[in-house]
């Protein structure tokens, strides 16, 4: 039975054939295209380079990852923690409502945040009003210095329910005896989390970072719905960017260039959270066995 | 090695908490100022869908006064409505199926029948994780331009599948690998055919595994944005999330209309969500962590 199989490869043709159309054919094209200015090797890049709003959406495409990705880890595993060591009727309660942004339409929710942070009518307004300082109320989405963060605060609501869900799952698979045990031995709150309960996560932390990080670098449906990347290019990422430098400003070979560089910074992060890991993630999803 | 220090849930709290009767107080407030604080937008949402045209202006969370059913009737009557909803469910459904049937063949080939270079077609499958869809969102577009895949029902459901699968057979093949074969050899020894042995006796094994792949997968494919805007710019072919921009511009004037439309289009994700979260929630825990 461990003989390999003769024909198997058919079984894997249809899945194969997928990403190598959709996937490594893109990126090859990218690479390639990316490449092939006349003028010289490195002349798209060189372009790309000298707009301003490249500088904009790389800077903001790293904020997405730092910002979202810390928040949601660390307000992730301290909502999970509260719900799995100090909740006894309610759990599912809790979890379950935290994950139904997760399910809404990102277009949806752009168009729902863009009226709720809105000047005069929307409900954060409201709110500010209602305690006195409704003339300092700031517009949130039109100011260079705020719009990137309203943005991002927008992901980590929808993605926070994800992580407290993967989070609590994790907790609730450690053992309580060795806690218990742990706790009886005289190991004070403190120690039983730097040395206990956060080591015996840490697979899940790996592999929820790198789910963050990916998931930061896909943006794109946020940003085009409820700024367009402005004002400006201030809210600009580095997704949003792909499609204006190709769609609207008709630029493919830089968009190709700047693709490349997404893709790059992708590995990169990534691969760094794989040489941090040493292999211990935890990706599952179990059989009725 | 970590395996055996974990076991499964019990309902009791660990003893250096327990009893702190103040401290789940505490907590409790946190998350049900967290519960608020995620639910709100999606309430606002409802609630304006509701409101007539001078209350839709209200900067208040919620109006109770000159609740109106008339934002939905105006934006049921528009004809275009349906198409977008057709084609959601067909885009999902198709890319569901596919993913699913394709990371199952794919995952029993690695799995099962130990295929000549198995273990790096997992290795070069899996990376597609970390391709972030910008980055091949234009080839993409240009590949199916030149074979007329663009305003085609397969020129998105390819794509969705090719994106779902790695996922899928990361989380089918991890269901394969940890449950022994004993039953399929029977089952071979009596003579049965692989694909017998794959539908008999695999399949209903791994129904958890299938279960988390197909919800991940719908609420991707029903939701997805980017490829659906550049992919289907004929009008009856744009998918769900498309429809909001017909309306963004013209009913700007009337908000009532717009989240009423908004509503419709979180309908059905929402359905699904609140059908299944219970099921996937249970094949999430049962999953062995492997350390």
């Amino acid at each position: 039975m461990d003989r390999p199989h003769k024909t198997g490869w058919i079984y894997a043709i249809p899945a194969l054939g997928l990403f190598l159309l959709f996937m490594l054919y893109p990126i090859l094209y990218n690479i390639i295209r990316s490449f092939s200015n006349p003028k010289s090797l490195t002349a798209n890049y060189s372009a790309l380079f000298a707009r301003p709003a490249f500088e904009s959406s790389f800077a903001n495409t790293l904020r997405w990852v730092v910002v979202s990705g810390i928040c949601e880890i660390v307000i992730g595993f301290i909502l999970a923690m509260l719900i799995e060591f100090y909740i006894v009727r309610g759990r599912a309660f809790y979890r379950a409502i935290l994950f139904l942004p997760m399910v809404v339409t990102p277009t949806v929710i752009a168009l729902v945040f863009t009226t709720l942070y809105a000047p005069d009518y929307g409900a954060v307004y409201g709110l500010v009003r209602a305690i006195g300082l409704g003339a300092h109320f700031p517009a949130l989405l039109s100011n260079p210095d705020t719009v990137t963060y309203a943005l991002i605060a927008v992901n980590i609501w929808q993605w926070l329910g994800w992580f407290v869900l993967l989070y609590s799952v994790a907790i609730s698979q450690i053992d309580r005896g060795i806690i218990d045990a742990a706790a009886i031995d005289g190991a004070s709150g403190r120690r039983l989390w730097t040395q206990l309960i956060i080591p015996m996560v840490r697979p899940m932390t790996y592999t929820l970072t790198i789910f963050a990080i990916i998931q930061a670098l896909q943006q794109f449906a946020i940003v085009y719905i409820a700024t367009n990347g402005g004002p400006g290019n201030s809210s600009q990422v580095m997704g949003s960017y792909v499609y204006k430098l190709a769609f609207v400003d008709n630029r493919v070979s830089l968009s190709a260039s700047l693709a490349t560089l997404l893709f790059g910074l992708s590995f990169i992060l990534v691969g760094f959270v794989f040489v941090l890991a040493k292999g211990r993630f935890t990706i599952s999803a179990g059989t009725t066995g | 090695m970590v395996g055996r220090i974990f076991k499964t849930r019990t309902d009791k709290l660990p003893a250096v908490t327990r009893g702190h009767g103040l401290s789940r107080i505490g907590a409790h407030l946190v998350l049900i100022i967290a519960v608020v604080l995620s639910i709100s937008p999606t309430i606002y949402m409802i609630d304006i869908s509701f409101r007539n045209a001078v209350t839709a202006f209200d900067p208040s969370l919620i109006v109770f006064n000159g609740s109106t059913l008339s934002n939905y009737t105006s934006v049921l009557k528009n004809p275009d409505l349906p198409h977008f909803f057709i084609n959601s469910t067909i885009v999902a459904l198709s890319t569901v199926a596919l993913t699913i049937i394709f990371a199952l063949l794919a995952s029993f080939a690695i799995s099962r029948l130990h295929i000549v270079g198995g273990r790096l077609l997992f290795l070069v499958i899996s990376t597609a994780l970390f391709i972030p869809l910008a980055s091949v969102l234009v080839p993409i577009v240009l590949l199916l331009k030149n074979i007329g895949g663009l305003n085609t029902y397969w020129g998105l459901i390819g794509p969705y599948t090719a994106i779902g699968i790695a996922f899928a057979i990361l989380i089918i093949k991890g269901a394969l690998d940890s449950f022994p074969t004993e039953l399929e050899e029977a089952a071979r020894l009596d003579g049965a055919s692989w694909i017998s042995v794959l539908v008999r006796v695999i399949v209903p094994m791994i129904i958890p595994a299938l279960f988390v792949v197909a919800v991940w997968q719908f609420l991707f494919s029903w939701n997805e944005f980017y490829l659906a805007l550049v992919i289907m710019t004929n009008l009856s072919r744009e998918t769900m999330p498309l429809a909001p921009l017909y309306y963004e511009g013209p009913f700007l004037a009337e908000p009532g209309q717009l989240f009423a439309i908004l509503s419709l289009v979180s309908v059905v994700p929402m359905i699904v969500y609140l059908l299944v979260q219970k099921r996937f929630v249970k094949a999430l825990e049962g999953g062995a962590l492997k350390g």
